[in-house]
């Protein structure tokens, strides 16, 4: 599996972010900055695939004493 | 049974001992901390011991059964807690700086039930840090050490649990899945690792990392031990907004009958590409000595497997910088640079985005549930690659090392890793086993009857004596 060099991936973050960001943020971000790009692609891919499909569930009518999932410390 | 027999027994062997007076909770649980305390200094398996309360439960144990108040299998058995659950008045890190001196009021469902059961818990498991990666190499805390390796990593978040399990510390031990935590560390450490269906156990009190994605379930030596606990944890919990009301069936029924008939798939193509070489002749082996068995076994390729591992990803990096929002601009320095750097990346995603992976998320789900719905359960390797040294990791390892299983919490589908094999090396090899929604049943059942045809499990790491 070949890496992305740096001149790839500050490509990458131009397209992704709509701007320059620094070598520190590209040497940080390397491998995740390749994976994010991907994810896009595919995205952008799959829009003319979805069809009227509707995104899984994000919200129902909450049932009575539902809550959250822990109180916060 | 000598006291290293014990300390590797099943809780299904145990269970009737411990009922029948045969067997002293109070005894195990010495036996179990004496052994924390022996050999945690080298795995950091823990994060914190509780045996002043675990002395406490066990000796509240013994007597309910002496006077024939006998609660289940679990009762009076030591199990361990992975350090995301609440713990009522013990401290509760999620492996981070940033929750580092929280105790919390209240135990998560997963906790109350097994406490409920009679279990004595020993303390909070070490994990990868806010369950956020898959090595258990954390920054904070030091890195858990594989039981097998000690130079080699555990898998992870849930690598404290799968550890000290495989070690033989505790008999059992709760875990969490977004993307690989509970099947990956059992693939990693020999042990059974089972997330159950999204849904059937309840993640209140559970630290979240991705809410549409994360899994409570059992990491065990053996799969009759896993069922024990998958019995006492699923079931409805108006808390969790996710939690289903299903009624649960007796996962014990059925466990150990035949296999013969069982339409099971062996997931090929995107499940075995750069694949250890070890791993994949120790799966394809598996999947011939399921058919000797009399199972038809046949070969598939399950469909938009890439696109489901990618959209995973990107869910669990859009739901995790948004529970940690907050936390991350007003503490940024609480957070190790690996993770600040997940979670800065994750709240770069759109609300596009984010929704148009959940719209890809159905697509894929039901292409999945197709391909499916002819088999009893499809196997694939749980990881294609084995433990690997904490201080030499492959860097394409991270990408690989949750490859296998983030499609099946992106689609929810219950999965179970046990062990198929070793490296040359003396490094353990899983087998995930992955069944249709809510028929947990199906997958323990092949599972127990490939560990009865197996003896896997009779081994033990080379530094347990």
């Amino acid at each position: 599996m070949t890496e992305p060099s740096d001149s790839e991936l500050r490509r990458m973050a131009r397209k992704l972010f709509g701007r320059d960001i620094d070598a520190a943020r590209i040497a940080t971000f390397r491998t995740r900055l390749a994976h994010m790009a991907r994810v896009k692609a595919l995205l952008e891919d799959w829009e003319g695939r979805l069809g009227e499909r509707e995104p899984v569930t994000v919200y129902r009518v909450p049932a009575p004493g539902s809550g959250t999932r822990r109180q916060e410390p | 049974m000598t006291e290293p027999d014990l300390a590797f027994a099943g809780i299904a062997e145990l269970a009737p001992r411990i009922a029948a007076g045969e067997v002293s909770p109070l005894a195990l649980t010495e036996a179990a901390l004496a052994r924390i305390e022996a050999q945690d200094g080298a795995l950091n398996a823990f994060m914190t011991v509780t045996a002043d309360a675990a002395i406490e439960a066990a000796r509240a144990a013994e007597a309910e059964i002496a006077a024939g108040r006998h609660r289940g299998p679990l009762h009076g058995v030591p199990l361990a807690v992975k350090d995301l659950f609440a713990t009522k008045g013990v401290r509760t890190t999620g492996g981070s700086k940033l929750l580092g001196d929280w105790v919390p009021d209240h135990d998560a469902a997963a906790v109350e039930r097994l406490k409920r059961a009679g279990a004595v818990l020993l303390g909070k498991t070490a994990m990868h840090e806010l369950a956020y990666g898959t090595t258990s190499d954390n920054a904070h805390y030091g890195p858990v050490r594989n039981p097998w390796d000690a130079a080699c990593h555990p898998g992870g978040s849930s690598g404290g649990s799968a550890a000290a399990v495989a070690a033989g510390l505790a008999f059992g031990a709760l875990g969490s899945d977004t993307g690989c935590s509970i099947r990956q560390p059992a693939a990693c450490c020999g042990i059974v690792g089972l997330k159950p269906t999204f849904g059937r156990v309840s993640k209140f009190g559970a630290l979240p990392l991705s809410w549409s994605m994360d899994h409570v379930g059992p990491m065990t030596r053996g799969v009759a031990d896993a069922a024990i606990m998958l019995q006492v944890l699923a079931g409805p919990d108006p808390r969790d907004p996710n939690c289903v009301g299903r009624a649960v069936p007796d996962y014990g029924f059925g466990l150990n009958g035949g296999i013969e008939g069982k339409r099971i798939a062996l997931a090929r193509g995107f499940f075995f590409a750069d694949c250890d070489p070890e791993v994949a002749t120790a799966v394809a082996a598996a999947a011939q000595t399921l058919g000797g068995l009399g199972a038809v076994v046949e070969e598939v390729e399950l469909p938009e497997m890439e696109a489901a591992y990618l959209v995973g990803g990107m869910i669990i990096a859009c739901e995790a910088a948004a529970y940690h929002a907050k936390s991350l601009r007003e503490r940024p320095e609480a957070f190790s640079a690996e993770l600040r750097a997940s979670l800065e990346l994750g709240g770069f995603y759109s609300a596009v985005d984010y929704l148009q992976a959940q719209r890809a998320r159905r697509r894929i789900t039901e292409a999945v549930l197709g391909a499916v719905q002819p088999f009893d359960a499809v196997l694939t390797p749980t990881s294609p690659v084995p433990a690997t040294p904490i201080d030499d990791t492959p860097r394409h390892h991270g990408a690989l090392r949750h490859r296998n299983t983030i499609p099946f919490n992106l689609t929810g589908l219950p999965a179970v890793s046990i062990p198929c094999g070793f490296t040359e090396a003396g490094l353990p090899i899983g087998l995930q086993i992955v069944g249709k929604a809510f028929d947990e049943a199906a997958i323990l059942e092949i599972a127990r009857a490939y560990e009865r045809a197996t003896d896997w499990r009779a081994r033990r790491p080379a530094g347990a004596p």
